[in-house]
């Protein structure tokens, strides 16, 4: 049996707690614990009710008042509702019996009341059907390869793919064949299974073909539908602008703009167009080009020349013979860039690799079985580079090497910058 | 006729009936409306209790990849050499550097995966806050929670956390120099006392010593994510016939016998590549960041054509050096990779100098 005092003393150490804490609370544990206490208040008052009743007057049979007192604090004899309120279960039960009281003797003394009566079930709200498309959730964007750069062809890997080496190749591994890719069709169909049950609208039927969902249910299951939809697709929303460079810029321009090179201010960019107007920085390539997020785009400026790269012995007959094995082999620009969207933050992960290639005037020459095998020779420069940049802000990502540009030195930069743009995802 | 008398007989009559009515109400209809008002104050506390019984679950779907995919894979510059098997290297593709450093020190680059994600998060909100409806998956990127408001509030302090460092980057500023003697022995006496780290004054004196003293052959700039392996490779490509192989048949009775040749082209690859893995560590009450590196540069030196009956082929001579180092690196500092005295040859005189600087968002 709880005691005035003990209560009273485990009120004031309960606050000394809830005090230090309450500033660590998160809003909605703050939300949860005010209701948690409005609805002691709510217990309180019913208390308050119950005492009220039946004074005044012959008290009714049975003791109404003393049942729902006891069954509230369990304490018969108990005169005051206690200050530390039981644990919401216990009290939720506690009310819940003693409602049932209270309908029983409204029952008998009002037969008309109909206090006791189940409600009459709603009209089944009728199902509809609805065909949505949901391709842009379930279809991933697939990622753009660059041709490589290089003599890769002579190596095997073909002038016009992505060639081995991991010079361009974006694999990733997390699990997934690319960040751009969102929702698997099943998952979707899943999750919205999951929300019209919650809703009680068990009857509600959801499939996905072919970019497609089709949903028959209640009006208050499609609007279920459209919120989530929403929802999902606001996760990935929008495309992401490049503005793509390649500069060439003195190390002392580099230095003045290093402290902001990842996300270049306002002051930064004029500097970086007063040099190109003034000359000393040199725009050696500019491109605009739009990403989903995720997908890895190409910038590709150049020129490709088939070339007899090599001969193959083909052995099918009886006497072997040479066949000439003609490549594309590419010269010039290539920039890839991967752009990852964190909208939190309002930073973009931009993954970039560039390459600068170009053949030399001539090529050596060989005779094999009556081809000529031509084995050129190539100068070129390879880089890699990731770094979080801010929306909106251009970045000077990394670039290639510059040697003996006079005493002060040259670097070559990439410069990225990325914007989120509305529309479809 | 009726006179009004009868009528105010009866109305008479009923006015003791009206004056009861109008009187205070019967115990039994006081008391249905004392329980009436009771039942509301019961519905409204009960409705409060499920309220905190039963919260709301909702739906809420986030975007991880930031901590999934902190950065991406790893990517090695290409090899330097000259391929032959019976030297003992071996033809690769995209490999380490030219001496097969890449073996299973290398570290794999683990981030977050998605299932240690989730745990994470299944302890940030509380372990006995999951059971049904409440549900989290990661899928492909995406974390789809249903979880009650308090629930979405912890997981939403508990990924901000993860999310502080992810993405921090380091920029690599590395420097070709041509050093006079005395500032490259000054440079490398100052490494020594360090551990291969270059204090902020030392590269301040190379800075100030541009043009004096110091030129600089070249510069570039690398950016990595902390962990993350990045490269730059300048230098030529050249096609050239390695091997010849013969082939050879022929037919029956008086077919002659058919041999060709099928060279074998191999590209040799030359110039400069870095090779870099910043790490970023704790050292104390300070940041540091963990440098790796490799530096490579092959020159072609010469070569020759050695005739075969089926044509000439190549046999280039190259000379390589390769270093691969690490340092501690603090904020300001930087690292001496690769310092060589000059020969004949005013291109063997380089000093490489590698300056992180890390990038926090």
């Amino acid at each position: 049996m709880r005691t005035r005092s003990t209560c009273l003393a485990l009120l004031l150490t309960c606050a000394g707690v809830a005090g230090a804490q309450e500033d660590e609370l998160l809003p909605a544990e703050r939300a949860q614990r005010e209701a948690a206490a409005r609805a002691f208040a709510s217990a309180r008052e019913v208390w308050g009710a119950l005492e009220a009743y039946g004074r005044g007057g012959p008290a009714p049979e049975p003791d109404l008042r003393a049942r729902g007192v006891a069954r509230l604090v369990q304490d018969p004899d108990a005169e005051e509702p206690v200050d530390a309120p039981d644990p919401p279960e216990v009290v939720a039960d506690q009310l819940a019996a003693l409602r049932g009281d209270v309908l029983r003797r409204l029952a008998r003394l009002d037969p008309a009341g109909r206090w006791l009566a189940e409600p009459d079930a709603p009209p089944r709200p009728e199902r509809t059907l609805r065909i949505l498309a949901v391709h842009d959730l379930v279809q991933g964007e697939s990622d753009h390869e660059a041709p490589s750069v290089g003599l890769g062809a002579y190596e095997g890997q073909g002038g016009g793919g992505g060639g081995g080496g991991g010079v361009l190749t974006f694999c990733d591994d997390g699990g997934y064949g690319s960040p751009s890719e969102f929702l698997d069709a099943e998952k979707v169909v899943e999750v919205l299974q999951t929300e019209l049950e919650a809703a009680g609208l068990d009857e509600a039927t959801a499939e996905y073909s072919a970019g497609r969902l089709l949903v028959r249910t209640a009006p208050a299951g499609h609007a279920i539908v459209d919120r989530v939809l929403a929802q999902l697709r606001k996760v990935r929303a929008g495309l992401v602008d490049l503005d793509v460079r390649l500069y060439r810029l003195p190390v002392a321009l580099y230095n003045e703009l290093r402290p902001e090179a990842l996300g270049l201010s306002a002051e930064g960019e004029a500097r970086l167009l007063r040099a190109e107007r003034e000359g000393s920085a040199q725009r050696l390539a500019a491109h605009r080009l739009v990403a989903h997020d995720g997908q890895r785009v190409v910038v590709r400026r150049g020129q490709t020349r088939a070339m007899v790269v090599d001969v193959e012995v083909n052995q099918t007959g009886v006497v072997p013979v040479l066949n000439p094995v003609v490549n594309a082999v590419v010269e010039g620009l290539a920039v890839q860039v991967r752009p990852v969207v964190d909208r939190a933050r309002g930073l973009v992960l931009l993954d970039a690799a560039v390459s600068l290639g170009k053949l030399g005037e001539r090529a050596d020459k060989r005779a094999f079985g009556g081809y000529e095998l031509e084995l050129p020779e190539m100068a070129l420069g390879r880089s890699t580079s990731t770094a979080a940049v801010p929306l909106g802000r251009g970045a000077l990502l990394g670039g290639g090497l510059v040697t003996d540009s006079g005493p002060a030195g040259q670097v070559v930069m990439v410069y990225v910058r990325p914007q989120l743009v509305q529309g479809k995802r | 006729m009726r006179t009004h008398a009868p009528l105010l007989v009866i109305l008479l009559a009923l006015a003791p009936q009206a004056a009861a009515q109008a009187g205070p109400p019967s115990p039994k209809a006081a008391e249905v409306e004392e329980l009436k008002a009771l039942l509301g104050k019961l519905d409204a506390a009960i409705a409060k209790h499920a309220a905190l019984l039963d919260p709301a679950v909702t739906l809420e779907v986030t975007d991880v990849r930031g901590l999934l995919a902190a950065h991406p894979p790893d990517r090695a510059a290409p090899r330097m050499s000259v391929d032959s098997a019976a030297a003992g290297f071996q033809t690769a593709r995209g490999g380490g550097g030219s001496f097969c450093f890449d073996g299973d020190e290398e570290p794999d680059g683990t981030v977050l995966d998605p299932d240690k994600l989730q745990e994470l998060l299944v302890h940030a909100v509380g372990e006995e806050r999951w059971e049904a409806p409440c549900s989290i998956e990661v899928h492909r990127g995406s974390l789809i929670v249903r979880q009650t408001a308090v629930g979405h509030e912890r997981l939403r302090r508990a990924l901000a956390a993860l999310q502080a460092d992810t993405w921090t980057a380091v920029q690599l500023e590395v420097g070709f120099w041509s050093l006079s003697a005395d500032l490259r022995e000054g440079l490398r006496r100052a490494a020594l006392e360090s551990d291969g780290v270059l204090p902020a004054a030392s590269l301040a004196a190379l800075d100030a010593a541009a043009g004096k003293g110091a030129r600089q052959l070249g510069a570039t700039v690398v950016s990595a994510l902390d962990g993350q392996r990045v490269y730059l490779h300048q230098g030529a490509e050249r096609a050239y016939i390695a091997e010849v192989s013969q082939s050879s048949g022929g037919g029956t009775g008086k077919d002659e016998w058919v041999a060709v040749a099928d060279p074998i082209v191999r590209v040799l690859r030359s110039g400069v590549t870095v090779d870099a893995r910043p790490t970023l560590v704790r050292d104390g009450e300070r940041e540091v960041v963990h440098l790796d590196v490799r530096f490579a540069r092959c020159r072609v030196t010469g070569g020759s054509q050695k005739p075969t009956p089926w044509g000439p082929i190549d046999c280039p001579q190259v000379e390589t050096d390769t270093v691969r180092t690490s340092a501690r690196v603090q904020a300001g500092g930087g690292m001496l990779v690769y310092a060589a005295e000059g020969g004949a040859d005013v291109g063997d005189d380089v000093t490489i100098v590698v300056r992180p600087r890390i990038v926090r968002r």
